[in-house]
């Protein structure tokens, strides 16, 4: 049978223009989409959804010391350039997906951090910068430095260094991507849900 | 402005000074500095003098020293017309009784621009500065105990725990 204008009926079998694998199987024996219908991928909303979200992280800068400086505005700048991970400075928490808490968090300040945090809208994440976010670095002992932000929020990920470096900040916001793509929001939500009714 | 001319009003102030002040201890240096201690019941006078008949009208700042036994409040003015710092001390001891603070007075009257020093002392020190209008903490948080660079300060804050666990 001969497609005379193309339309969106697409048959196959002997003699059709359009050519369809006979197997259409992978090694295992799974039926394998995009073999069938060339274009097409199969894959779960989970790792669609978490595709997206760590492909888009929009960031917040909580520039607190040096560590701001070297690492996020030199990071975010044209040398270095934080957008080739899809990554947007945005200067409101209520369109941010990270925050990057760089530098020393004094006992004053830790109530504005909570405060920025909790303006984010879920999914939100958390990347310490430096010495100083993560654990309060050689001010530790000092009576108006909170030693560590975790103390304040939650953390997705520590980036050591005294400033660290911008490419130790991608390699952090990469593991960030990476620790998103396993994650399981849907049963979250699940849990959420349980957790209400 | 020569630098001599500037040493030489610095020894014309410590001149005018010490005829004011016969028990202070004044120095004028060869770098335009003039050096004054005086008693803490002077504090208030020397400040005023400095400020209407030395030409001192420029605050620079206001700290303290803390010797364990007694506290030393330093204070460093210039004069803006002849380029001549000068440099005034005090020591305070705490009191005891009710009011066991050292206390001296302020001179936030003479020099508009030492409100926020004296609060930053008073807030680090624990010195109290009478006649101040606004003598509130400026740098440690709301409900801070203590006064955090006496050499006797202990942090009283309880450990908070890691919002995230331990791997």
């Amino acid at each position: 049978m001969v497609v005379e204008d193309g339309g969106p009926t697409a048959p196959s079998g002997p003699g059709s223009l359009i050519q369809v694998p006979a197997a259409p199987t992978n090694a295992d024996g799974d039926l394998v989409i995009a073999n069938y219908l060339p274009g097409v991928a199969a894959t779960s909303l989970k790792t669609v959804m978490n595709w997206g979200r760590a492909n888009s992280l929009w960031y917040m800068l909580f520039g607190l010391a040096c560590c701001a400086i070297e690492g996020l505005m030199a990071g975010g700048a044209a040398r270095w350039d934080y957008d080739r991970f899809g990554m947007f400075f945005r200067s409101s928490p209520r369109q941010s997906d990270l925050m990057f808490v760089a530098g020393t968090v004094t006992e004053k300040m830790a109530p504005r951090i909570r405060t920025i945090y909790e303006q984010m809208s879920e999914p939100r994440y958390v990347i310490a910068v430096g010495a100083c976010a993560s654990s309060g670095g050689p001010f530790k002992d000092s009576y108006a430095v909170v030693p560590g932000v975790d103390k304040i929020i939650p953390v997705d990920i520590y980036v050591p260094g005294c400033p660290p470096r911008p490419e130790a900040l991608y390699y952090g916001a990469i593991k960030l991507q990476e620790k998103i793509m396993k994650e399981k929001w849907h049963k979250k939500q699940q849990a959420k849900a349980g957790a209400r009714a | 402005m020569s630098m001599e001319e500037v040493v030489s009003h610095a020894k014309e102030t410590a001149e005018k000074v010490t005829a004011q002040f016969p028990e202070a201890e004044v120095t004028a240096s060869d770098d335009g500095w003039v050096k004054v201690k005086v008693q803490a019941g002077r504090w208030l006078d020397l400040a005023t003098f400095l400020k209407e008949s030395s030409g001192f009208d420029y605050m620079f700042y206001i700290t303290a020293v803390d010797w364990k036994d007694h506290f030393t409040v330093v204070g460093t003015v210039r004069s803006m017309t002849t380029g001549v710092w000068a440099e005034f001390r005090t020591d305070v001891t705490e009191q005891g009784g009710d009011h066991p603070w050292p206390a001296l007075a302020s001179v936030t009257g003479v020099w508009p621009g030492a409100n926020w020093m004296e609060r930053e002392v008073y807030d680090l020190f624990g010195i109290d500065f009478t006649g101040h209008p606004d003598l509130r903490r400026i740098m440690t948080p709301e409900g801070f105990v203590g006064h955090p660079l006496r050499k006797n300060f202990t942090d009283v804050r309880t450990d908070r725990p890691r919002l995230v666990p331990h791997r």
